[in-house]
């Protein structure tokens, strides 16, 4: 039931990437909070597994592109030290 | 929690922590018709979610502020809630 959950990434600019990468969050979470009620629904969890993938490949084709999303050592900066360059929250179109 | 009924003359006594005492340190009864202690408890429950069917796409689904179509509640300011008819004893509002 790929349902915009699909595992491969289109081309988009950065701030579409983010939108992306919000809206497949979200719904890991939703069906993160279904799963904890309900952990023998098979349908659920292949979904969450489908979405947690193509969240995974959405945040790589963002980060190979428009920066790192996370400091710490949870993100790797190409090139440069991008994470200051980021957008702040406000700052974001999508 | 409410294992002890107390006498109908004993004035239950917070203690500041989570209880109500009557005389001798013993806990209220929660169903004692004296003051505050004839609150009842709060009770938490998880309503039961119909099978896992179908569910938003993430774009829809952060949209609606769920993925399943059945738990949408769109939250709409009483100033703009249409009225209803109303009738002598009922709330229009509920």
């Amino acid at each position: 039931m790929p349902q915009g959950g699909g595992t491969i990434v289109p081309a988009m600019n950065c701030d579409e990437l983010m939108t992306r990468i919000q809206a497949l969050e979200f719904t890991a979470v939703d069906l993160n909070l279904y799963l904890d009620t309900h952990p023998c629904d098979a349908r659920a969890l292949a979904d969450y597994n489908q979405v947690a993938a193509a969240l995974a490949q959405t945040v790589a084709a963002y980060e190979r592109v428009c920066g790192p999303l996370a400091n710490f050592g949870q993100s790797q900066s190409c090139g440069r030290w991008a994470w200051v360059e980021q957008p702040w929250p406000w700052e974001t179109h999508g | 929690m409410c294992r002890l009924h107390a006498s109908r003359l004993d004035v239950p006594e917070y203690d500041g922590l989570d209880h109500y005492r009557v005389k001798g340190g013993k806990h209220m009864d929660c169903h004692h018709p004296i003051g505050p202690a004839r609150m009842e408890l709060a009770r938490a429950y998880v309503c039961p979610q119909p099978a896992y069917a179908q569910r938003f796409n993430p774009i829809e689904g952060l949209n609606h502020g769920t993925i399943f179509p059945e738990l949408v509640r769109p939250y709409v300011p009483e100033q703009e809630r249409p009225e209803c008819p109303r009738e002598v004893g009922q709330s229009c509002r509920p």
